[in-house]
Formats: C-alpha cells, structure tokens, sequence
C-alpha cells in the first residue's frame, strides 16, 4: 500500500479531469435533477395541488423524487424520432451547442478553498505558530481553471450557447420552430449585454475578473473575507438586481420564457423528442444552478461561511478553532447551500411572475436594463474614485 | 460541381501556405544568427527549454500548432464546401475558434477570448441571423460557368497562391520568435507593478496610453455601425412607417 | 523540463481544454443514445412538420422581419464596448492614481481613467438614444 500516500491522491484529485467529474456528477448534475422534480413539486405547493407523487422502487417513494430518475430512463428509452425534411447535421449539433456550454463554463466557478492533505486533522493556523511550519505541499485548489480574464470565459462560451435555440429552430424545418428559435436567440442577445455591464461594476470594486480572487478577498481589504458585510452584495446591490434578471431572462424561463412558452406558443424544440429533447431540458436547469453559482460567487462570499476563517470561527477577536478538514467541509457546504437557496429563489419567481410581452421583453433589456446598468458602471467607478481620495 | 471544385482547390491552397508557415517557423535561424541567450521571462535564466521551443523542436507545441492550424483550414474548407449557409456558419465558428487557440500559443490570452466572445459569439450570431432573416434558396451560389469563368478563377488562384508564397518566404523568423515578448509595467506607476504580456491587465496598459486615441475613436466607429444598420433597415417606402401599416407577413416574434 | 513561459502557459489552460473535451463528450454520449437506444418507426405522417395535425401551408423558409437584425448588431456592438471595458475596470485604480510629486509623498487621485470611459461611454449612449428614437428597439 505504499502508493496510496497524499501525494498520489492530490495528484489524482487536483487533476483538471477529475475535478470536472466531481464537480459535474457530485453538484450540478444531482442538483439540476432535483430541480426538475422540486420545480413540479413547489408549484404544486403554491398553486395548492399534490404534483407528482408517485414515482417509486417497491415501498420507497421519497416524494415523489424519484420521478427525476423514471424521467430520465423514459427519455433514454422513448423514440429519437427525427422528421423528414430537417438537416440531420445541425439537427443533431443543436443540443450539444445548447447543453455543452454551460458544462463548460462551470470551470472556472470556486466550489470550495484550497485543501491541504497533509494538514487535514489540524487546526490551519492563520499566522503559522513557531517551530511548526504547516505542510502546504500536494495541494489541491477546488477550481477547475483559474485565469486572469475570469469571468470573461464565462461570457465567451455563453455567447455559444446562443446558437443551440437558434440552430435548432432552422434545422427542424418547421415555421414555428424557426420562429422560436429567432425569438430564443434575440432574447439572450438582448440580455447578454446587460449581463457582462452588470457585473462590471464589482470587477471596478474588487479589481480582478476572477472569481477564485473575488471570492478569497471580498471588497474591502480591512475586514476578513469571510465576513458577510465584505461580500460584494453590499457595494454593488444595484449591480446585484440587474445581473439577476438578465440572467434569469438568460436561462428562457418565466416570467421570460417566451422562446419556449412550452404549452401555448411553440418553441423552438417542438421538433425534438427523447434524450435530445431531454438535452435541452437539462441545460435550462443545469443554466439555473450555473446561475446560482455566479451569484454566490460574485456577491455572497462563494464558499465562505460567515466569520469561518481557516483556522476556525471568530467572534470579535475570540477564536473557536476547528481542524483544517471541518473547515473545509463547511465551506463546500455553504456553497452547495446557497447556490441551492439561489435556485429555490429562481422557481420561487418563476411560479409567482406572469409572463412578459415579446415587445415588454425587449424594452425591458435595452430601454431599461441597458441604460441602468451602464449608469451603475460610472456611479461605481465615480464612488470609487471618492473612496480613494478620502484616503480608502 | 464547379463550385465544389474551386473550394478544395483554394482549401489546398490555403493548407500549403500554412505548411509553408509552419516549415519557416520550425526552420532553425540559419548560421547567420548568432547564439543569442533568450531571456525567457524577466529575472528567469536562460533555459534551454526555451531555445527548443523557440527552434520549433518542442514536439507538445508543434502538435498542438498543427491541431489548430487543421482546425482553421478544416472548419475554412467545411465553409467552401457546403451549401446550408447555416452549416457553413458552424465551419467558421469552429475557424474562429481554432484561431483563438494559435493566440493563446501566441501568449496573447485575452485576445484569444475576446475572439471567442466577439468573434465566434457576436459576429456569427449576426450572420445567421442575416441568413435566417434573408433565406435565399439553398441552391449553388452565383458565379461565372463556362470555360471562362474557370479561366478567370484559374488565374484569380494561381495570383493568389504566387503572392502566398512570397509572402511566406519573405518572413524571416527569428531566433527568438516564440519566447513571450517582455512583461508590461504601467507607465508612471510607483509600484511599478508588471503585467504578463497578453494578459487583460496588460491589454488594457497599451490600451490606455499608446493607444488611447483609437480607443476613444472605437466609439465613433461604433456609432457609425449603429446608424449603418438603422438606415440599412429601413422601410423602402415612408408609408411603410405610418402606424398601422400591416407588416409583411409573416414577422416574427409578436 | 519544459518550464518556459509557453509552457506554463498552455499548462494553465489545459483545464479549460479538459472541461471542453469532457463537456462534449457527454454530450457526445447522450447523442449515441439517442441513436442507439430506443425504438425507430417512422411513417409518412410522422415525417411531417409537427403543425398539430394542420397540413402546413407554405415553406419555414419564408423572410423574417428586419428586426431581428437589428438586435442581432446592437448586441454586437455593446458586446464589443464591454470587451473594451473589462480591461479598463480591472486597472481602474492604476488609471486613477497619480504619481507621487516627489520621493516619499503619498500618491494623487486623478480623474483620467473616469474620464476617459465617460467620453467612451457617452458617444455610446448617444447611439443608443438614436436607436430608441428610431424605434429600433422596443418592437411596439
């Protein structure tokens, strides 16, 4: 067993691939899946109904959770029927470009701080104590790509995604669907723009475009980054405001759902059936909980749990420490928590919201959000200035 | 066929003048050249890492050089040859993104994803909708037929293959082509702080001094682009802007 | 040890590589089942465009209305000005402090790099008011 040391194992759980795997199959994957089930279930609740319920193996029903699994062997196993007349290449590309992308972009969202292996059972002392310097080799950073634009990679492979309603509107030979897909595509430009301003604004406040730095430094150097009121939903709630509804308007659902509109007005998917269709299910939730996590990894402090510094809880200069691994499985916790809480939030208005006009929709990106969040960009840079000045 | 034949000629032509480049970049700087010391990154020694690299002997690089430089001649050949406009979009975003890999090996990592941002994202967005909107038949685009159309063409590739190549031989790379270019600081800056070249940071340091009047001047050409396409999309008649004037059916997204 | 700039460099995004493959490859899989698994029928009328049971009436491949064309360039243009300002908010602090005006004193505030963006962002918003005048955007 000589081989099954820490730096074997941080070699195999700092690599790229492996990290994607966790991360993909261990948060988003589960996470989306039961998003499809809690969706039909909360509105169920609201609307005073039971929703599905039924779903089971033998005795154990959960809920009805299980139907997320019974949808997904369904999908699998239905007919991947395509129709005559469509062009089977883009046809097919249509999903992969709508589903790909947000994978994709998950890489460069912090899940969690660094870990270090070998000091897993002690307490990861801030300042380190004489005589014992902590070993901090074979570390494993809880971030699949970390670089200098950040955030921007984010936007470029989301411009991507773009094309999957698009393409699959044109492909499916169907006025409809192509209309859909027109519809699909100027909505997301439309609001992709004011998307990338918004958060303009707490790049000028934080001075860095990537979120493992956001997260590890909050806005203000004089206060520990785990405490809420050095996370970026303070100085930039306005900022906070817009980059939520466009991306909400982003991920095509109600009150913005006009691309898909599922019962009444066809979408641009209404040729698709089986596991293709179920592709582009799966990237609308898989997109809601990416939004989740930009949220929380911009404004709420990413994985940071309120006063946990590394080397425990700090209350006004008193310290309760905890070993280096508790720490860390908090911190990967509070993630997981509030991106979930962000997603419950994300149904919550999807059920209570009526739907928006094709023209209110487009007068609310550009004639609204457009102007607000450029306005908010030079509020924030003149504020900033201020700061600076007065010595900040 | 004709058109089809064209296409993977110049797709030919295309892959020898990348051939060309790749052989000149791979060539050793000649006995002219005197053995300089390559400073690979300021304060870093001289590596011979380095040298293999820059002498293209660097077996990891070359491999991903020729991946990319395929991905950009396929997805360019894809574009010739298909008649789906649509189809011959997704070719030219997969160009667009092979060309944002050869920047990143050209250490210029915020052009690379500005170019799938702008690039591959925006600009292609546009061309489908231009063909979406427009929808000509899908049928062979127009050109010349006939002996002399293929004459002209013939002779439009063989002038365009010629000045490829003079224009490949001409380049003389040097020694130290592919060791990143030096660290930028900014000018006047106390701390005197230095960015990686090609990094955000340090696009927007030339940005904001050598290059302030372009920047500023992109605005004005933007406002042209705004203006351009407004007049572009205008009604033909005045009586078309008259409210309720029926638009012509079918339009979509009411 | 190929420990150059290079090196590290595409090292550094070899992540993004691996997230792309594995990202495409899932999507790979699900489309192989789609092909593989499941049962195949098709009849004349099934191969039709879903029009809920109507016979369709002319071709998908009709002309679509100007504006989304011209959202299509809109989006385009305020993609390129953002492009244009993630770099500016990032060294937003270099571009606002001044030299020190000699050895040993603090450094200034200066108003150049607000300045400057304001100009930018100012033609831009005058092209939008054109635009909203022109009833470009809003769609009534």
């Amino acid at each position: 067993m000589d081989w099954l040391n820490w730096h074997n194992v941080s070699l195999v759980l700092d690599n790229p691939a492996t990290k994607w795997v966790l991360l993909a199959f261990g948060l988003v994957m589960p996470l989306a899946s039961i998003l499809t089930w809690m969706e039909r279930r909360q509105s169920a609740m609201m609307q005073d109904r039971l929703g599905p319920n039924r779903a089971n193996i033998g005795p154990i029903k959960l809920k009805g959770i299980l139907h997320f699994i019974a949808d997904a062997v369904k999908m699998i196993f239905k007919e991947d029927f395509i129709p005559g007349s469509v062009h089977r290449g883009l046809f097919a590309l249509a999903p992969v470009l709508a589903l790909a992308p947000v994978l994709i972009a998950f890489a460069i969202i912090p899940f969690g701080p660094t870990v270090y292996p070998h000091e897993l059972g002690n307490v990861l002392h801030s300042v380190p104590l004489a005589g014992e310097a902590p070993n901090l080799t074979d570390s494993i950073r809880l971030q699949i790509f970390q670089v200098d634009f950040g955030l921007i990679f984010y936007f470029a492979v989301l411009t991507l995604a773009n094309y999957g309603g698009t393409i699959a509107g044109w492909a499916s030979y169907n006025k409809w669907a192509l209309l859909g897909g027109l519809r699909s595509s100027s909505q997301m430009m439309s609001y992709e723009v004011s998307m990338g301003l918004a958060l303009m604004g707490t790049f000028l406040v934080a001075g860095s475009l990537e979120p493992g730095y956001i997260t590890a430094h909050g806005w203000n150097s004089h206060y520990s980054p785990a405490n809420p009121l050095n996370w970026l939903w303070l100085p930039q709630l306005p900022g906070l405001l817009l980059f939520f509804v466009a991306a909400v308007a982003e991920t095509k659902r109600a009150p913005f759902d006009i691309p898909e509109g599922e019962p009444e007005i066809i979408g641009y998917f209404v040729e698709y059936s089986g596991i293709r269709w179920g592709m582009f299910f799966l990237a609308e939730f898989i997109e809601i909980v990416f939004i989740s996590s930009v949220i929380t990894v911009v404004f709420f402090g990413g994985y940071q749990v309120p006063f946990l510094d590394e080397d425990g809880f700090r209350f006004a200069g008193t310290l309760a420490a905890l070993p280096h691994w508790a720490v860390v499985a908090m911190q990967i916790g509070a993630f997981g928590a509030k991106v979930f809480l962000l997603c419950w939030f994300q149904l919550l208005v999807r059920w209570t919201l009526p739907r928006f006009r094709a023209d209110q929709l487009m007068s609310l990106g550009w004639k609204l959000l457009l102007p607000a969040s450029l306005a908010w960009i030079m509020i924030t840079a003149l504020g900033k200035l201020i700061l600076m000045s007065a010595g900040g | 066929m004709s058109g089809r034949v064209l296409a993977a000629i110049a797709a030919l032509f295309l892959v020898l003048g990348l051939v060309a480049a790749g052989t000149a970049a791979a060539q050793p700087a000649g006995g002219d050249a005197p053995s300089v010391t390559i400073q690979a990154t300021p304060g870093a020694g001289v590596s011979t890492a380095s040298r293999d690299i820059a002498t293209g002997s660097g077996a990891g690089m070359a491999i991903l050089f020729w991946a990319l430089a395929l991905g950009t001649v396929g997805g360019a050949a894809f574009v010739l040859t298909r008649r789906n406009l649509i189809a011959a979009v997704m070719g030219m975003v997969g160009t667009f993104l092979a060309l944002a890999g050869l920047y990143m090996m050209l250490y210029a990592s915020f052009l690379a994803v500005i170019q799938m941002l702008v690039y591959a994202g925006a600009i292609m967005v546009l061309f489908v909708f231009v063909i979406m909107v427009l929808n000509r038949p899908e049928d062979e685009p127009w050109g010349m037929v006939g002996l002399p159309g293929k004459a002209l063409a013939g002779l439009a590739m063989l002038y365009l293959l010629v000045r490829l190549v003079m224009l490949v031989w001409s380049v003389n790379v040097p020694d130290t082509a592919l060791v990143a270019p030096a660290a930028v600081a900014f000018p006047g800056d106390a701390a005197h702080t230095v960015y990686e070249f090609g990094s955000t940071a340090a696009v927007g340091t030339s940005l904001f001094s050598d290059y302030l009047f372009p920047f500023e001047a992109i605005s004005i050409l933007l406002l042209i682009a705004v203006v351009g396409a407004i007049a572009v999309a205008r009604p033909l008649n005045d009586a078309d802007e008259l409210p309720g004037a029926q638009p012509p059916a079918p339009t979509g997204g009411h | 040890m190929l420990y150059t700039r290079l090196a590290l460099q595409l090292q550094a995004f070899t992540p993004a590589g691996l997230a792309i493959a594995l990202a495409l490859g899932f999507c790979g899989l699900f489309t192989l089942l789609a092909v593989a698994v499941g049962p195949k029928s098709v009849n004349p009328e099934k191969l039709k465009p879903f029009e809920c049971g109507s016979e369709p009436i002319g071709s998908p491949r009709g002309r679509y209305s100007v504006k989304f064309y011209q959202v299509a360039i809109l989006f385009l243009v305020f993609d390129i000005e953002a492009a244009f300002m993630y770099p500016w908010a990032l060294l937003f602090t270099k571009l606002s402090t001044t030299p020190a005006a000699g050895p040993g004193l603090p450094t200034g505030v200066g108003i150049f790099g607000f300045v400057e963006m304001l100009l930018f962002v100012i033609v831009l918003v005058v092209a939008l008011t054109y635009v909203w005048r022109k009833k470009a955007i809003g769609w009534e």
